[in-house]
């Protein structure tokens, strides 16, 4: 079931102006309940301005969308239940927090969408426990003296508080180091069993799209040129000419099979080109 | 022959001091960076990279121990004009450290506060955007630019002091690919055409393979000190530290350990000819 119908978008900033520039081109695509689909694309390719027209924080100029049945070409959509039902972390989140303890800034989301108190506080509770922190030990701290792999799940306990069915997430790693990279593509992992059914991020590293995601719209100069499965983008497309980069482990497969080796190209992470070549080596001692 | 030591980091303690007590962020640290070095420091969140960064060019104080710059100590008041013209700090967040409403004033504002003449700062102006390939907008405004772009404008910025050292701090942090890139290439000009020296903090481990020298802290000390290859090859403390290796390293690793006869390698190019031997 198609939960988000984007139809001959286009977008253009400080239209009529010296400065006018379009952002978006004629973008068409549906995204299904369940999906969890990378955007990607070089800076200043329309990625931001594309996220934040699903859940109507840019007034949509040309084209058509809709988000869980809210059609935002309607003259007055109802976007306080859009935007409830599309939870939104931005790059770098941890800036965004405000309140004076961590409990009270991740019930800010659902107090707002008129949870009572009581079932804002259990839904504040829920997400914080969900996001791996410890509820007891850190609900009355601020949340500016935290850490910020800390900071980032508060954020992100922020947006899950509200429930939303779908959660689109700006570059979740930008900025993390290893550890905290991992944590956090451990934690949209586990929410995308549990607490989201779907899921949109965008990301500059292709490492992290090719491992985690299902299918991939690659967004280029404003217009959408890609919209497939990340084993067929990185094995079956020149992406440097669009200034992406080839993930490495596709990169090494590519190269192995121009040497003659005769890999599977579905291969996406490191354990895939073991087990592959583990297999290749026990037929060729045979 | 021996190359200058243009830092020196000698038994270096600091520590973060707030109203609820102290922080030790650095702890005996000692460091020599030469003249032309290209060092990349690695380490988690917390580790002290920032802070070190920071006490390289006298933002920061040591609590003990010494910190000389070209022979100039980073306490000495009378010199820190000549420290920070001498070493560029690049941080993060490039909204933090524009300070004008158009491009080519913005680059021209280190350049006017070390007193340098107008024809000189219009030559570097012009020299400093190319540098980082933004020339085209030298009369925009930074504000309205993409993250990537405005991170190559404090570049710019930086290098129009003519800097003998570059620290960038997570510099690249923001930046799409091709904005790392561009800027990771730019780096790596200018410390093989003009000599500077850089010194790099990254959580990309495939920023730190060309390094001719690589630092781990950990908990505010040294943890490790040598070539990419040296620290890569010694995957327990890597993995202890909860750094990555790079993926060829990984992979390379991961193969050792069910049964294939290769190195341990640091590039793609050097895995897929492992494999084909």
């Amino acid at each position: 079931m198609s939960i988000i119908e984007v139809k001959n978008l286009e977008f253009v900033y400080g239209k009529n102006t010296p400065y006018e520039k379009k952002a978006l081109d004629d973008i068409n695509f549906s995204i299904n309940e369940g999906e969890f689909v990378g955007i990607v694309g070089s800076t200043g390719s329309g990625k931001s301005t594309l996220v934040q027209h699903i859940n109507g924080l840019i007034k949509l100029q040309s084209g058509n969308i809709e988000v869980l049945d809210i059609n935002l070409s309607d003259k007055k959509p109802n976007l306080k239940l859009l935007r409830q039902g599309v939870g939104m972390l931005f790059q770098y989140p941890e800036y965004q927090l405000f309140a004076d303890t961590v409990l009270q800034d991740v019930m800010f989301g659902p107090t707002n969408f008129d949870m009572d108190k009581e079932e804002a506080k259990e839904s504040a509770i829920n997400a914080i426990k969900m996001v791996g922190l410890d509820y007891e030990a850190i609900k009355e701290r601020s949340p500016l003296e935290l850490s910020g792999g800390q900071k980032r799940r508060v954020a992100m306990a922020g947006v899950l508080a509200y429930k939303p069915q779908i959660l689109v997430l700006d570059e979740p790693t930008a900025g993390l180091d290893p550890k905290g990279k991992k944590e956090m593509l451990d934690l949209i992992t586990s929410l995308k069993g549990n607490m989201v059914k779907t899921i949109i991020m965008v990301s500059h590293n292709m490492d992290e799209i090719s491992k985690y995601t299902s299918r991939v719209i690659v967004l280029n100069n404003s217009k959408l040129i890609f919209d497939t499965t990340p084993a067929d983008l990185f094995y079956n497309n020149e992406l440097e000419e669009i200034d992406l980069l080839t993930p490495h482990i596709v990169r090494i497969v590519k190269q192995l099979n121009q040497k003659g080796f005769n890999l599977s190209r579905n291969i996406l992470t490191e354990q895939q080109l073991v087990n592959e070549l583990k297999k290749t080596k026990a037929g060729s001692n045979e | 022959m021996e190359k200058e030591i243009i830092i020196k980091v000698e038994n270096v303690d600091f520590a973060y001091r707030t109203n609820e007590g102290k922080t030790d962020a650095l702890c005996d640290v000692s460091l020599d960076i030469k003249k032309g070095e290209f060092v990349v420091l690695l380490g988690h969140n917390g580790s002290g990279k920032s802070t070190l960064a920071k006490l390289l060019n006298g933002f920061l104080t040591p609590d003990s121990g010494k910190i000389t710059v070209l022979g100039m100590d980073t306490t000495d008041e009378s010199h820190i004009y000549d420290i920070r013209s001498k070493v560029g700090l690049v941080f993060q967040n490039p909204d933090n450290q524009l300070v004008a409403s158009i491009i080519e004033d913005d680059i021209a504002f280190g350049p006017e506060n070390l007193g340098v003449p107008r024809e000189e700062i219009i030559r570097r102006v012009a020299w400093a955007l190319d540098v980082v390939n933004m020339s085209s907008y030298r009369k925009h405004t930074p504000f309205k630019l993409s993250g990537g772009q405005k991170q190559r404008i404090a570049i710019a910025g930086i290098l129009a002091m003519l800097p003998e050292v570059l620290v960038l701090d997570e510099s690249t942090a923001m930046l799409d690919p091709k904005g790392r890139g561009e800027v990771l290439d730019t780096i790596k000009k200018l410390n093989k055409e003009k000599g500077v020296t850089v010194i790099l903090i990254t959580h990309y481990m495939d920023e730190a393979i060309d390094a001719d020298k690589v630092v781990v802290l950990d908990k505010g000390k040294i943890l490790t000190c040598g070539t990419p290859k040296e620290i890569f090859s010694d995957v327990e403390t890597i993995f202890s530290t909860q750094l990555e290796l790079p993926v060829a390293t990984k992979t390379s690793y991961d193969l050792r350990l069910a049964g294939f006869d290769i190195p341990l390698v640091l590039t793609d190019e050097e895995l897929v000819e492992a494999l084909c031997q």
